[in-house]
């Protein structure tokens, strides 16, 4: 009887609860809308000691704002049943950080000697704040996307509010050295969400240790928030209408069948990417020549940075001249090690996953076999037909633009270097195309064979799922394989096996279709507004501003303003897809109410 | 009964013994004519004198009385063969009276008369009889392939090939040029006149003779022939791939009428290219009326030069300059009727056969009503799917070009003219580019993002069924329908009430993404061989060519006789079509008894 009471009283105040869990979390939302803004002012601009007073009272109150109600959630968290652990457990280490960081602060603190280490006490509340925050605004959005949104809108309109607060910040006096135009901040902004790379700014000269922490910023979100997003968008799709066939679409992009198996894939996604890059900038930190650098800070910063331009495809530099340097492009093993970071970025989280698993029961196997003598476990199809497409297609790809850019520039944009270096270097421009856009080679001096095979290249771009651009490896495939079964006469697009659904290949069909059709209607453009350029170099800067691959022949800083805008366009619409960026305009309706009888059309 | 019996039998007998002569009497018609055509090429070709004109003379007149006698006996023969239709058997009773005709008037010499004229220009009247029996005799072989077994493919491609070759060495002879051409203009010239595609590295009408003249109007007769018939028969072959069951559903294919009536069809575009063209060449004579020619002769073959030139869609013009020549210029009568011509000819030909059977239904309604008194009989709508996808396409489009072309033109290459001379040069212009090739403006002073345009259009193309070359307008509008959808989110593709079949949606992709592969491959070879030239001119002149329009920024003579070669080869595969070139190497008919399992691509 006793527990019966017990649940008619959490019953009886479930409304109650609800409530005061909802005004607690409106209080934090509110909370991080208003931090931010002070934040971003106090980074942005420089203060006088008046306004530091009033800045430090400002995070005292905040502090202590989060953590009444944190310990109000974490009450509440011990009645709710419902909730998972694992959230009541990170509600709860909140709570703690947030006493503790009370505690530091507080005049007859224990741990007072702690913060004569620390240069400034922002840079120990700024992450932590931002890091509430982020979780808040993180939970929330799951609501938010649940609504009946349309999600291309969604993902659009994000796309745009990051650039555009990309480009605020970077407008700030503290980001920058000198003065620069709002398209100027703004198309560095989009170069860095888009992760392309094309910039009209020295990222070295012109922008402060700030503004490069800010594009590094705006790189990471970009390349995780594509993918995320794209988790996101198969949340979406596992609503109430939606077909068995999406479901198998979003199970094929996330491996997985629930929801909370989503979840988890972009937990997964995160950690994979965090480790790559960990231990990409650790390589980097080492391969590349500390003379280089006033401190072993700034060394560090390199890599990081590097590190993270090379994984999310970006191909963002914040060294002079950038890898085209003449201290960085005679290093081979660091060229190489970005390559790899490149093409693991490139690759598409779905394979890695896929990969992920295999390697995960091939071990299971083993240690089974070896130690309880138990058969193989053969699971069959393990590697889906996706992930063998886009591995054979990446391999193909990657040799054809080795060797066509070796055998081609032997002689001309590889002359500089012995034969070794010309290997590497060589095979870094053939994953650079694909689409990172780091320049070691000079671009505007390249052969004519070498051009078409890079235009080619940045065309096709990565694979699906991944951080770099173009119309993905996959699409490229089934547009061969369709027209060479279409000539042999066969009935159905047969790939490995497999029978290529027809929504498959209209869908190839589209995303084709509409990367020619914007590029050349960009060409067109810039041709009119900047007249002066030859055709060759805009057409090199609209494919890779497309693929996202950020490539140039070196005419992007001398680009009119209408030509920069096309560009910026151009990249948002080859970041977020051609298919996606219409689809957020317009209503979609899932909904086939009639069946006409079918109809061949004559070319 | 008996009687009867024995008289049956004998009849059957008869037929089998009237049959093997009738072969006979073929293969040595076909033989025949085959050897006088060569004669006639020979006797044009390389005699500049009237040296041995009575050996020549005699020839002729001897192979016209053999044609006459052997032709009266197969006419017999066939008597005793109800099976063969009636139309062939009074089209043969013509030729037969035609050639008794030629006997008697060029045996007997006159002194006075319109006889005394024929008994001098008599291969005027003559030679157009041979070339007639020439075609009807290949025609005939030609139906025999058709009913085998051959892959229509092949056939297409040999045909082109064929009749390029031919051209290539009429052009030649010593007697079709001034002073003499090089092989690969000849073979360029003959090849662009034969895939009806309009671009000439030599005047048409400074280098060649009026012989010369007379072979590319052959050529581009029978290349426009050729296209519209071919493209027909090749349509009935796919069309023919749908099951019975769905033939019963549709009703209509290519031309809106059985599958059966390949043969008839043929006849109904041979007289209907007859029909528009001799129109338009009383259009053109009367416009251009005031035109000092030699004599009367020249102004018909100029008058029927271009009207086939523009019903073909070449874009050959007998005039320095082309349309730019000053005559010309300013005469807007004879480029509206060029511009209509060229449309006609483009829009495709079940379009034009339907507004041919309006206008022919009215005639005969108007003739009822003044004649009999009876009353008006309508005649259905009979546009199908197809019509009305090509007439709203080609409708869209030129109306984009015309708001386009004046946007960027009106002051530019069209502002010294009249505003009539604006208006008629603004419609032209803007039909021009799908796929004629005339340009009544300067094409060296036209702006780049009208070039761009320019590609745009010719790209696209004119409408199926015609004599346009490009990817054709249905492609491309069934592609932007699939991305629509796509976009929307939608499963399958409609138009009109019908569904668009997957068959239909994957060769728009294979042609699609084929002709901008091999537009590539072929930019990428002439740019290897001629990087002297600006890329946009070389793209330009590779779109112009491969999509058999014709239109040159001007750069066409410049090119180095490789690159002649390889735009001759980018006329031909646009021509016959890629996916046709290619599925003539690779095709195989077969039919498989199981089906893989279907999968969707991550894109």
């Amino acid at each position: 009887m006793k527990t019966g009471f017990y649940q008619q009283l959490l019953n009886s105040t479930l409304f109650y609860r609800k409530k005061i869990g909802k005004n607690i979390s409106g209080v934090i939302l509110y909370t991080g809308i208003i931090y931010f803004f002070v934040f971003v002012f106090d980074l942005g601009f420089g203060q006088n000691s008046e306004e530091e007073i009033y800045l430090r009272t400002f995070y005292r109150t905040i502090k202590w704002v989060l953590t009444i109600a944190f310990a109000g959630r974490n009450i509440l968290n011990i009645f709710n049943r419902d909730k998972d652990l694992k959230i009541k457990l990170l509600d709860f280490g909140i709570l703690l950080a947030l006493i503790f960081m009370i505690q530091l602060y507080s005049p007859n603190s224990r741990f007072g000697h702690f913060l004569e280490i620390l240069p400034s006490y922002k840079y120990l509340i700024s992450p932590v704040f931002s890091f509430i925050f982020l979780v808040e605004y993180s939970r929330n959005a799951v609501s938010f996307y649940s609504r009946r949104l349309n999600p291309y809108l969604i993902l659009v309109l994000s796309f745009v509010a990051i650039t555009f607060l990309g480009g605020i910040l970077l407008s700030l006096p503290n980001s920058t050295y000198r003065n620069l135009t709002l398209v100027d901040t703004l198309f560095t902004a989009t170069g860095a969400v888009c992760v392309t790379g094309l910039t009209v700014i020295d990222i070295s000269k012109d922008l402060t240790l700030l503004g490069q922490i800010i594009i590094l910023g705006l790189i990471q979100i970009g390349g995780l928030g594509i993918m995320t997003f794209a988790a996101f968008i198969g949340f979406m799709f596992s609503g109430k209408n939606v077909s068995f066939q999406q479901r198998l679409i979003l199970r094929e992009l996330a491996n997985s069948q629930k929801m909370n198996d989503v979840i988890s894939a972009v937990y997964k996604i995160v950690s994979i990417m965090l480790l790559i890059e960990g231990l990409g900038a650790l390589m980097i930190y080492h391969l590349v020549p500390g003379e280089l650098f006033d401190s072993k800070n700034d060394q560090m910063f390199f890599a990081v940075f590097h590190s993270i331009s090379a994984f999310c495809n970006a191909g963002l530099s914040n060294f002079p001249e950038g890898l085209h340097h003449v201290d960085l492009r005679f290093q081979p093993l660091l060229l190489l090690n970005m390559s790899f970071l490149i093409i693991l970025g490139g690759i598409g989280f779905p394979i890695m996953l896929n990969f992920y698993d295999y390697i995960k029961l091939w071990l299971k196997n083993r240690w089974n076999f070896v130690i309880h003598k138990k058969r193989f476990l053969h699971v069959p199809y393990l590697i889906n037909l996706n992930s063998r497409l886009i591995l054979y297609v990446t391999g193909i790809l990657l040799l054809t633009g080795w060797v066509g850019i070796f055998v081609f520039e032997y002689d001309n944009a590889l002359r500089e270097f012995d034969f070794f270096e010309k290997l590497a270097v060589a095979f870094f421009t053939s994953t650079t195309t694909r689409t990172a856009g780091f320049g070691v080679m000079d671009f505007s001096i390249i052969e004519f064979p070498t051009y078409i095979l890079i235009v080619l290249l940045m065309w096709i771009g990565a694979s699906p799922g991944g951080t770099g651009g173009g119309v993905k490896t996959t699409t490229f495939s089934v547009m061969v394989m369709n027209f060479w079964s279409l000539a042999k006469g066969d009935s159905h697009l047969i790939i490995q096996n497999r029978k290529i659904s027809s929504h498959s290949i209209n869908k190839s069909f589209a995303i084709v279709l509409a990367s020619l059709l914007w590029i050349g209607f960009s060409v067109l453009l810039i041709i009119y507004f900047d007249p002066q350029l030859t055709f060759e170099e805009v057409v090199f800067e609209s494919f890779s501003a497309f693929s996202t691959a950020g490539l140039t022949q070196g005419i992007t800083k001398g680009l009119s303003d209408g030509s920069k805008v096309v560009i910026m366009l151009l990249m948002l619409i080859g970041r977020v897809g051609s298919i996606a960026f219409i689809s957020a305009f317009i209503f979609r309706s899932n909904f086939a109410r009639v069946k006409y009888p079918q109809q061949e059309i004559q070319f | 009964m008996k009687k009867l019996d024995s008289f049956k039998s004998w009849l059957a007998r008869l037929q089998t013994f009237s049959k093997l002569i009738i072969r006979l009497i073929d293969w040595a018609l076909l033989f025949s004519i085959i050897v006088v055509i060569l004669v006639m090429v020979y006797d044009f070709g390389f005699e500049d004198t009237y040296r041995d004109a009575e050996l020549f003379k005699r020839f002729y007149v001897s192979y016209i009385s053999f044609y006459t006698g052997i032709g009266s006996l197969r006419f017999i023969f066939n008597f005793f063969h109800q099976e063969k239709p009636v139309r062939q058997k009074i089209f043969e009773f013509i030729l037969l009276i035609l050639f008794a005709g030629a006997y008697e008037l060029m045996t007997q010499n006159r002194s006075q008369g319109w006889t005394a004229f024929f008994y001098e220009f008599y291969p005027y009247f003559v030679f157009p009889l041979f070339i007639l029996v020439f075609f009807y005799s290949i025609s005939k072989n030609a139906a025999s392939f058709y009913r085998k077994n051959m892959n229509p493919a092949v056939l297409l491609v040999l045909t082109f090939f064929i009749l390029s070759g031919v051209g290539t060495l009429g052009l030649l002879l010593p007697n079709s040029t001034f002073d003499g051409i090089s092989y690969i203009d000849a073979l360029f010239t003959s090849v662009s006149a034969v895939c009806i595609t309009g671009l000439i590295v030599a005047d048409t009408a400074e280098t060649f003779t009026f012989f010369g003249q007379t072979i590319i109007l052959l050529l581009m007769q029978l290349g426009g022939l050729g296209v519209m018939t071919f493209a027909g028969l090749l349509g009935k072959m796919f069309a023919s791939g749908v099951s019975f069951q769905q033939q019963m559903i549709l009703k209509e294919t290519i031309l809106g009428d059985k599958l059966s009536e390949v043969m008839n069809t043929i006849y109904k575009i041979i007289l209907i290219t007859f029909l528009v063209e001799a129109i338009g060449a009383l259009g053109i004579y009367i416009s251009t009326w005031e035109y000092p020619f030699d004599n009367e002769w020249h102004r018909i073959f100029f008058a029927v030069f271009h009207s086939v030139s523009a019903f073909c869609n070449a874009g050959f013009v007998l005039a320095e300059e082309g349309m730019l020549h000053p005559y010309i210029e300013t005469n807007y009568s004879f480029q509206l009727v060029i511009a209509v011509l060229f449309i006609m000819g483009g829009i495709g030909f079940p379009v034009v056969f339907a507004f041919y059977s309006q206008v022919k239904n009215f005639i005969r309604n108007v003739f009822r009503k003044i004649f009999f008194k009876k009353r008006f009989h309508h005649l259905a709508h009979t546009l199908g799917i197809n019509s009305r996808l090509m007439i709203w396409s080609s409708l869209v489009l030129t109306i984009t070009s015309i708001l386009f072309i004046a946007l960027f033109e009106w002051n530019n290459t069209l502002s010294h003219h009249s505003f009539f001379g604006k208006i008629v040069g603004l419609f032209f212009t803007a039909a021009t580019p799908r796929s004629a090739g005339f340009n009544v403006v300067d094409m060296t002073a036209i702006a780049y993002p009208t070039a761009m345009f320019y590609m745009l259009m010719m790209w696209i193309g004119a409408s199926p069924g015609g004599t346009g070359g490009g990817i054709k307008t249905t492609t491309f509008s069934i592609s932007l329908l699939n991305f629509w959808n796509i976009a929307k989110g939608k499963e399958n593709v409609n138009i009109f009430g019908r569904e668009v079949g997957q068959e239909s949606l994957r060769r728009a992709y294979a042609i699609i993404s084929l002709s901008i592969v091999l537009m590539g491959l072929f930019t990428f070879l002439v740019y290897s061989f001629d990087g002297q030239l600006a890329l946009i001119h070389i793209v330009f002149e590779v779109f112009s060519a491969f999509n058999n329009c014709g239109l040159s920024l001007g750069s066409s003579g410049e090119f180095s006789p490789e690159s002649k070669f390889i735009l001759s080869l980018a006329m031909f595969a646009g021509r016959v079509g890629t996916l046709t070139l290619l599925s003539a190497f690779l095709y195989k008919k077969k039919k498989n008894n199981y089906q893989y399992p279907s999968q969707e691509i991550i894109f």
